[in-house]
């Protein structure tokens, strides 16, 4: 995702990510382990690309919890309901 | 909506209800902190507390780490970020924190290039795409989002980003805690722990609040059934005369936090002897500022950061809210000459401010009947 097109998200969530103590459960579509990255899915289909040191290994399809684009943790199958 | 529902389903809310009612002793009066801004925000858009006896009280804590930011802090950050040369980078609701002056949105439509970022990485990333211009990411927030911009800092030293910086302004959250259970004005009977922070730092830092002051403490997810569980939680906890840390929200977090975070964390911070937080003054060891070992991307050392401290502005009464003394509505200004378009204070800024959530959700002035 672009800066731009996170910080238009980030506006037309009106809540603010550090605030709220946020957190987003993203899946995991596909893993760059050399970069310590992932690009991630959120449940209505936005992209990202999240950092996973925190919660490495990481596979596809895995539940990861965003926060500021880090993963924070790992988040058990069907444990949606994590933020707002 | 998959997963979500059944944190929401009104049944289970009505029999939490319930559930709380029985717990509590007509004629005494129950004052539980909500630490975290995402509770007080989830709590007002799902009118959990109307669910509530109208002798539970829910007192919004000061977790919102930008509602915290002192206006000298906002003046360093226009400074640095009207410097040549800079584009200055944070997260959007830092955008319209006044200063003393100006917010940083005023200091973009005067000509600073400030951009918003969601992520730490957005931020290096736009260093990458600007070789020729020196990149400040302002880090603000508490452990939640502290790793994402250790994380940063660590790629950017690794991947040799010599023009990115950051203005560290991160928070911890269990100093402000213990200064409000020391201070003589407020009177607590338990708190509903933070949800994302505890991700991070896990349970195991809040056990000083039944330890030494003798409060129960649940840890509470956002849904708001999470929320009606938590209260349910704590006040069990009083009414078998228990004191603990307990975990509600245990599907996400664990009682140890995230090991890796919090080595990363001591790895690239140090606590500042002190820091000023709205409303609450100066507070000993809480807040981070960068380590020794990364001083090369400490945007304090690389520019000229005026540092000085101004008050709050007389009519703003953030403080006694940060605080719990009072209710959002009861500020002189509250909806008046602060609103969310023409904020004064910081509580009104974030919508995950205790000020903000009020207005937003219509809870202009309120008492509940005493049942």
């Amino acid at each position: 995702m672009s800066a731009g097109a996170s910080a238009d998200r980030e506006f037309a969530s009106r809540h603010c990510i550090t605030c709220g103590d946020d957190g987003e459960p993203m899946t995991v579509v596909a893993v760059d382990r050399e970069r310590g990255l992932a690009l991630c899915s959120s449940d209505d289909g936005l992209r990202a690309t999240v950092e996973t040191a925190l919660v490495e290994p990481v596979i596809a399809g895995e539940r990861l919890l965003v926060h500021a684009g880090t993963a924070i943790a790992r988040l058990a199958p069907g444990s949606g309901a994590v933020a707002r | 909506m998959r997963f979500v529902d059944e944190f929401r389903d009104p049944e289970l809310g009505q029999a939490l209800a319930r559930e709380i009612l029985s717990l509590v002793e007509p004629g005494r009066h129950y004052k539980l902190m909500e630490v975290c801004g995402g509770h007080t925000h989830s709590i007002y858009k799902y009118g959990v507390d109307d669910l509530l006896p109208a002798n539970v009280e829910l007192v919004h804590g000061p977790g919102c780490p930008v509602c915290v930011i002192p206006m000298g802090r906002v003046d360093d950050a226009i400074a640095v970020a009207q410097q040549d040369g800079v584009i200055f980078t944070c997260f959007g609701d830092m955008m319209r924190v006044p200063g003393s002056d100006r917010s940083l949105l005023e200091a973009k439509a005067s000509g600073a290039d400030i951009r918003v970022v969601y992520s730490p990485l957005d931020a290096l990333r736009i260093a990458k795409q600007n070789p020729e211009r020196e990149v400040v990411f302002f880090a603000i927030g508490f452990e939640t989002t502290a790793p994402s911009t250790a994380l940063t800092l660590k790629r950017a030293r690794a991947e040799n980003v010599k023009n990115f910086s950051c203005l560290c302004s991160h928070v911890t959250i269990v100093p402000p805690l213990r200064a409000l259970l020391e201070s003589p004005d407020l009177r607590l009977d338990g708190f509903i722990g933070p949800g994302h922070v505890s991700t991070v730092v896990g349970a195991r830092p809040f056990e000083f609040i039944p330890a030494d002051y003798g409060k129960p403490i649940a840890i509470a997810g956002f849904e708001p059934l999470d929320i009606l569980q938590a209260i349910s939680m704590v006040l069990r906890q009083i009414a078998e005369g228990r004191c603990e840390v307990e975990n509600q929200y245990k599907r996400v977090v664990p009682y140890e936090g995230n090991l890796r975070a919090l080595e990363l964390m001591a790895e690239v911070f140090d606590l500042r002897p002190h820091f000023e937080w709205r409303g609450l003054g100066f507070i000993s060891h809480s807040g981070l500022k960068l380590s020794a070992a990364y001083a090369e991307l400490d945007a304090e050392l690389r520019f000229s950061v005026p540092g000085v401290r101004v008050a709050d502005p007389k009519a703003c009464q953030c403080g006694e809210v940060l605080k719990g003394v009072i209710k959002p509505w009861e500020c002189k200004v509250f909806g008046t000459a602060c609103t969310p378009e023409r904020p004064i204070g910081t509580c009104m800024v974030s919508s995950e401010g205790a000020c903000a959530a009020y207005y937003n959700f219509g809870r202009f002035a309120r008492e509940r009947e005493v049942v």
